[in-house]
Parts: C-alpha cells; sequence; structure tokens
C-alpha cells in the first residue's frame, strides 16, 4: 500500500519510474509429517519498471530537441528579411536607384540632389538595421550561453553527487530507487542543455561525457563548465578536467543540446547571413564609387567617393556611411562627366550598377533575394528540425512512460487487491482470536 | 501500449499546442491578407518578391521620368511652334517688301519689324523649365541664344533609360537645328540677313533672304518632327513601363498574398479542429476509475 500510495503521489513527478514490490512467501516453518507449515509472505525487493534501452535513446532524443529548438529559436528571432521588415532593403535599394534616374532629366535640380542623397541614406540605414538585426540575434546567444554556464554546473555536480550517494545506499543494500530517478532527471537535463551522453559501463555510477568525448562528470567528479571568449571575439563555452585539468574552450562542434544549437546558429547561419549582407553592401558601394569617383560635382570638384566604407567587406553593412561632405552638401554629388551643369555623363555609369554582377549574383537584387532565400531556408528548416526532434521527443517520452510512468487507475486497482489482501489477513487474526476466545471460555 | 497518467497529459498538451499553432497561422494569414508575411513562411516566393520589388521600382522609375522627360519635349514642341510662326512672318515681310512698290521708309520700318522677330524668335527658343533651359544641350544653366541670336549652348544630350538597360536620347540639339553647325541653316542669321536688307533698302538682298528664311522654315519644320519622334517613343516607353510596373504588382501579390477565400475556410477548418481538440482531450481527463470507486 506504501508503495502503490507513493506511486499516485507522483505520477505526476518529472523522472519518477513506478514502483513495484516484488512479494515472495517467507521460508517455511520446519517441516512436519503433513508437510511444510507456511509463515506468509515477505517483500523480497522494490524495484523500479525501466527499459534500459528506452532510458538510453532518450539522452540523444533530448540533446537533437535542444539543439534544433536552440537554433529555430533563434533564427527565428530575424525578422529584418521578412516582407515588412527586410524587403526595406530591397524597397530602400530600388528607392535609391529611382531616385538617381530622377536626375536624369535634372542633374543639378537641388530638390532632386537632395532627394537622391537622402534615398542613399535610407538604404545605408536598411542595411544597417538589418546588420544590427543580426548582431542583436548573436549577442542575445552570448548572454544565454553565459546564464547557461552555471546550470550546466549545477546538473553536473548534481550528478557527481547522486553518483556518490547511490555507491553508498548500494552498499547498504537495495537500489536507491529514488536517488536513481533524481539522477535520471539530472541526465535527462543535461543531454538537453550539452548533448551529454552517457558512457556505457557496468560501474553504478554514470560517465558523462559532451559530443566532443570531454568527460564532464566520471565518477563523484564533475567537470568545471564556464565561458571564455575566443581569440576572434566568440563567446565559447569553456571545461575544466575532472581531474583539476586548466579549463580550454570548447568549439561550436563538441557541444550538442540547447548550447550546441544556439553555437550552431550564430556561428553558422548567422555569421553565414551576415558575410552574405556585409558583402552586398561592400560590391554595391564599391561599384557607385567607382563610378562616382570620376564625375564632377557642380563646383567642378572630383575624386570623391559617395559611400565611404571600411577597407574590407567585413562589417561593411553596420560601417557604410554616406560621404559627409556629400551628406552636408547635396551639390558634390559628381554626376557629370564634362563639368557641364545638365550633363549626367557619370550618373548614367552610377545607374549600371543595378545590372552589375555583385556579391556572386548577376545584380544587386538578385544579391538581396539570395540573401532572403538563404535566411529563410534555414530558418525554415529549422523550425522542421525542431518539430522532427520534438516528434520523435515526444515519441520516447511516450514509450517511456508507458513503462515507467504511473497509471492512476493502475494503482487504484492495486491498492484495491492490498486493501483486500489486507482485509482477508485482518479476517485470519480475527477467526484466530475468536478460536482462542472460544477455547478460553471452555468451563 | 500501456497508458500512463502522464501520457495522458502530455498527448492532450501537444494536440491542444498543434492545433493552436495552425490556428493562430490561419488567424494570421486571414487578418492580414499575406501568404508570405515572413521569409521562413516559403524561402522560395520570399526570394522571387525581392525580386519583382526591382523591376517594380524600376518601371516606376522610367514612367516617371519618361513623363518628365514628356514634359520637357511638350514645351520644347510648343517653343518651336512660336519660333516656326514667328519665321513664317519674317518670310512673309520679306515676300512683301522685296516688290519694288514700297520705298525706302517702308523697308526700314520692316527693318524694325525684323528686328522684333529675331527678338521673338529668341525669345521663344530660350523656353525654361524649373530654372533648366531646355535647348542649351548640357549647358542648361545657359540661355541658349543671345540677344544677337548667337548659340552660347553645347553639342549635349540629354540621355533616358527608357527600358531595363536601354538609354536613348530624349532633347533635340538647337546647334543643329536652329544654330545649323554641321552645314545647315543658322536660322537667326536668316533673319538678321532680311532686317539688314531691309535696313539698306536692298531688293536684291532682300530677294536673295527669302531662300534662307524658306530654308529654315524647312529646317526648323523638320527639328520639331524630330520632337514629335522622340515624344513618340519617350511615351511608349512609358506606357510599357505601367505595364511591366503592374505586371511586377500583380507577379507579387500572386507570390505573397493569400487567396481570401481560401484563408477564410482555412481558418474555419482550423477553429473546428481546435474545438475538436479540447473537446477530446477534456473527455480523456474525465474517464478515470478514480471516480467511480466509493
Amino acid at each position: 500500500m506504501a508503495t502503490a500510495s507513493h506511486n499516485l503521489e507522483n505520477a505526476s513527478t518529472d523522472g519518477y519510474a513506478r514502483q513495484r514490490v516484488s512479494l515472495t512467501t517467507s521460508p517455511a516453518l520446519n517441516a512436519t509429517p503433513a508437510g511444510s507449515i507456511g509463515t506468509g509472505v515477505r517483500v523480497e525487493q522494490i524495484t523500479q519498471a525501466r527499459d534500459r534501452f528506452i532510458e538510453a535513446r532518450l539522452p540523444g532524443l533530448r540533446s537533437e530537441f535542444g539543439f534544433s529548438a536552440a537554433r529555430d529559436s533563434t533564427l527565428n528571432a530575424i525578422s529584418s528579411f521578412d516582407s515588412e521588415g527586410g524587403a526595406a532593403v530591397a524597397t530602400r535599394l530600388g528607392d535609391l536607384f529611382a531616385s538617381l534616374q530622377q536626375l536624369q532629366t535634372r542633374p543639378a535640380d537641388p530638390s532632386v540632389r537632395r532627394a537622391a542623397v537622402g534615398a542613399a541614406a535610407d538604404f545605408v540605414r536598411a542595411l544597417g538595421t538589418a546588420s544590427a538585426d543580426l548582431a542583436t540575434a548573436k549577442s542575445s546567444v552570448d548572454v544565454d550561453v553565459r546564464a547557461r554556464a552555471p546550470e550546466i554546473q549545477q546538473l553536473a555536480d548534481r550528478v557527481a553527487s547522486l553518483n556518490n550517494e547511490i555507491a553508498i545506499a548500494q552498499g547498504n543494500g537495495g537500489p536507491p530507487n529514488d536517488l536513481l530517478d533524481q539522477r535520471q532527471v539530472a541526465i535527462d537535463a543535461l543531454a538537453e542543455q550539452v548533448g551529454a551522453r552517457i558512457v556505457p559501463g557496468d560501474d553504478p555510477a554514470v560517465t558523462l561525457t559532451l559530443p566532443g568525448g570531454q568527460p564532464l562528470v566520471v565518477g563523484n567528479r564533475a567537470a568545471r563548465v564556464g565561458v571564455g571568449t575566443a581569440s576572434d571575439g566568440r563567446l565559447l563555452l569553456s571545461l575544466g578536467g575532472t581531474d583539476g585539468a586548466p579549463a580550454r574552450l570548447l568549439d561550436q562542434r563538441d557541444v550538442g543540446g540547447t548550447v550546441g544549437g544556439l553555437l550552431e546558429a550564430r556561428d553558422v547561419d548567422l555569421t553565414s547571413v551576415e558575410n552574405e549582407l556585409d558583402t552586398l553592401a561592400f560590391d554595391v558601394a564599391s561599384a557607385f564609387n567607382a563610378a562616382h569617383s570620376g564625375g564632377i560635382a557642380l563646383d567642378g570638384s572630383t575624386g570623391r567617393p559617395l559611400f565611404s566604407l571600411p577597407a574590407t567587406a567585413q562589417g561593411a553593412a553596420r560601417l557604410m556611411r554616406v560621404e559627409a561632405s556629400i551628406a552636408a552638401d547635396p551639390n558634390l554629388l559628381q554626376l557629370s562627366s564634362t563639368g557641364a551643369s545638365g550633363d549626367a555623363g557619370t550618373l548614367q555609369a552610377m545607374l549600371q550598377v543595378r545590372d552589375a554582377a555583385v556579391a556572386g549574383a548577376t545584380d544587386p537584387f538578385s544579391a538581396l533575394a539570395s540573401i532572403t532565400s538563404s535566411i529563410g531556408e534555414r530558418s525554415r528548416s529549422a523550425g522542421t528540425d525542431r518539430l522532427s526532434a520534438q516528434s520523435l521527443l515526444n515519441h520516447g517520452v511516450a514509450q517511456r512512460d508507458s513503462v515507467s510512468g504511473v497509471s492512476i487507475d493502475e494503482e487504484l486497482v492495486n491498492l484495491q487487491q492490498a486493501e483486500r489482501a489486507f482485509q482477508a489477513a485482518t479476517k485470519v487474526i480475527s477467526t484466530a482470536d475468536q478460536m482462542l476466545q472460544t477455547i478460553l471460555d471452555l468451563r | 501500449m500501456r497508458v500512463s497518467e502522464r501520457y495522458i497529459y502530455d498527448s492532450g498538451r501537444q494536440r491542444l499546442e498543434v492545433r493552436r499553432e495552425a490556428l493562430a497561422k490561419a488567424t494570421e494569414q486571414a487578418s492580414s491578407g499575406l501568404r508570405v508575411s515572413r521569409a521562413r513562411d516559403d524561402p522560395r516566393a520570399a526570394a522571387l518578391l525581392v525580386r519583382h520589388e526591382g523591376v517594380r521600382a524600376r518601371a516606376d522609375a522610367i514612367s516617371t521620368t519618361a513623363g518628365s522627360a514628356l514634359d520637357d519635349l511638350d514645351a520644347v514642341d510648343s517653343a518651336l511652334g512660336e519660333a516656326s510662326a514667328t519665321l513664317e512672318q519674317a518670310v512673309s515681310l520679306a515676300v512683301q517688301l522685296s516688290n519694288d512698290t514700297f520705298n525706302a521708309t517702308d523697308r526700314a520700318g520692316g527693318a524694325q519689324s525684323a528686328s522684333q522677330l529675331l527678338k521673338a524668335f529668341v525669345g521663344a527658343l530660350n523656353i525654361e523649365s524649373d530654372g533648366r533651359f531646355l535647348l542649351s544641350g548640357t549647358r542648361d544653366d545657359t540661355p541658349p541664344f543671345t540677344d544677337a541670336g548667337v548659340y552660347q549652348g553645347d553639342d549635349g544630350v540629354r540621355r533616358l533609360e527608357l527600358a531595363p538597360g536601354i538609354v536613348e536620347q530624349v532633347s533635340v540639339r538647337a546647334d543643329l537645328g536652329v544654330a545649323g553647325t554641321g552645314g545647315g541653316t543658322n536660322i537667326p542669321a536668316a533673319i538678321i540677313a532680311l532686317r539688314d536688307a531691309l535696313a539698306a533698302n536692298d531688293t536684291n538682298a532682300i530677294r536673295a533672304s527669302i531662300t534662307g528664311l524658306n530654308d529654315s522654315v524647312r529646317q526648323l519644320s523638320s527639328l520639331r518632327t524630330d520632337v514629335g519622334a522622340r515624344a513618340v517613343s519617350v511615351q511608349s516607353a512609358r506606357s510599357v513601363a505601367f505595364g511591366v510596373k503592374d505586371a511586377a504588382v500583380r507577379a507579387a501579390a500572386n507570390e505573397g498574398e493569400v487567396d481570401i477565400a481560401s484563408a477564410a475556410t482555412s481558418l474555419a477548418e482550423a477553429e473546428r479542429a481546435f474545438e475538436a481538440a479540447t473537446q477530446a482531450t477534456a473527455r480523456s481527463f474525465r474517464l478515470t476509475l478514480l471516480d467511480s470507486l466509493r
């Protein structure tokens, strides 16, 4: 009854494996000519209903789910390439070319020049917003990883501590069921966080490693988990050895689970899109500058670029600006190739940028379409992966629960059975008591 | 499969989550009218929307600038019409005063009229639009002709993209068509020749000036024809650009927008599915031995 009661109370407890009482007949009294006299029942053992094969699969499923969910969540936050937000880059690029086109018939008109410079500034701002969106997502990953490191350390310490307690309890006899449940919960959480894997073995103490093979928990010792900054500025997880060896930074490929998914999103997906955007910005601005520099402004000056850029494409989307003197004075736009106020020879060369091969594509709009497709495809596949991993995990958990989960109906039946058995036993006692009373009442 | 308590609640929760997510998606599409609001909804379509935006913007810019060029060509045509009328008057004056019945006093008066005609001719051709002289070539901050009829513009022309990658001339050259550079007739000089002949009371010179003036009329007419042809070309390009823009807008709508009727149907289906899931889940929660035992 106590076991059934325990099961009922823990029906909704995470990681709880229902317990079963193994009953066996007590050893019989010395044999009589009529046969051995039984002495009733005793509890042989209280065991857990566990399927080791199913449970061995679950950490892997949790790791996959954690990985894909984290990647999906990070990429889903990017909005600057959506129809409302990041078609803004395409719209601003279209506006820039349109405003330059207006200058064809009136290249000296101050208001049209001002509009063109404004459109250039809007395009720069749109690129900056898209770049900032990507940067914000990357820095959010850093914040998340930094916050998870102490949680991961706590879980690793817990597994190590429970290894020790379980070893002691087993030494004192009997399986420490509740401790095993708690350790399994901690292992599952570590699997989801960092993709921790159980190293198969006969030792009751569980050994955990990361996907890269680095030991996380060995016996009653846990590795030191922290964060550090790589030489390229990326925040990474660090791991000190279980034997006290100094901490070293873990590569993104060494880590699975949620942290692995976050790092994959940051270092592979977002970095790739960021590079594509920077290349587009750099190539388009450089093409404009190449045409513009040879033109002549209204005051006869020449040699000025239209956009100021960093030396390389890295960070171009974030750092590019309309050249300061042109932003302040649109008359310095160098649109003429002869110096005449109505000449727009250089402007025609600038308009050809619209059909120029940039960023590996046939023209700027194709390049932008490619970037949009890239981030969309990555985000969509992350979502599909998450759903798939979630479905597999749900199925794995359902399988585990079918073996280890508590069924209230089943426990109520067990409770009823135990109650009946108890009632029957008490009947034996009352019958024996009545018989004894009858003997005592004999005169 | 053995059904545990957690399985009942977990599967109920999962069912509701899936139905709720589908309902939210259907609601968003029906209310926004957008099938592709995020790049992840349909990456291929999202990329196409970017391309369509580029095509639309370019076509829109072409149609706008073509309209502006048409306004300029209309203004030039009108100015050339005025100039032609003035030239016709000069021809009439020359023909009239070449007659021997007129005397020196009449011809002196004619010379003054010729001066006025020259002034009117130059005035018509020094036409401006938004501060730009339209017949000065690319030196549009300078009047094309002095009071004496000397051309002070250049031989540049304005060019405009009239179709993707196709740049065409949308202005005419007054240096050729009026000033006679390259072997043509210098029209202001022809009017000046008439004026001087009238002032000198030289009937032979007056008669000789008629030839120049007739050539001028033909040359100016040819220039007007050029203007007309370019206006037709620009108008045609503008019409095509309007069509391209409309096609791009339609194509973008086909890719990115949802059919309202099917969106409403999907929303209704999602609502029904969600309702069914909630009812099924509620029933599964109620079925337990706990309520039957006394």
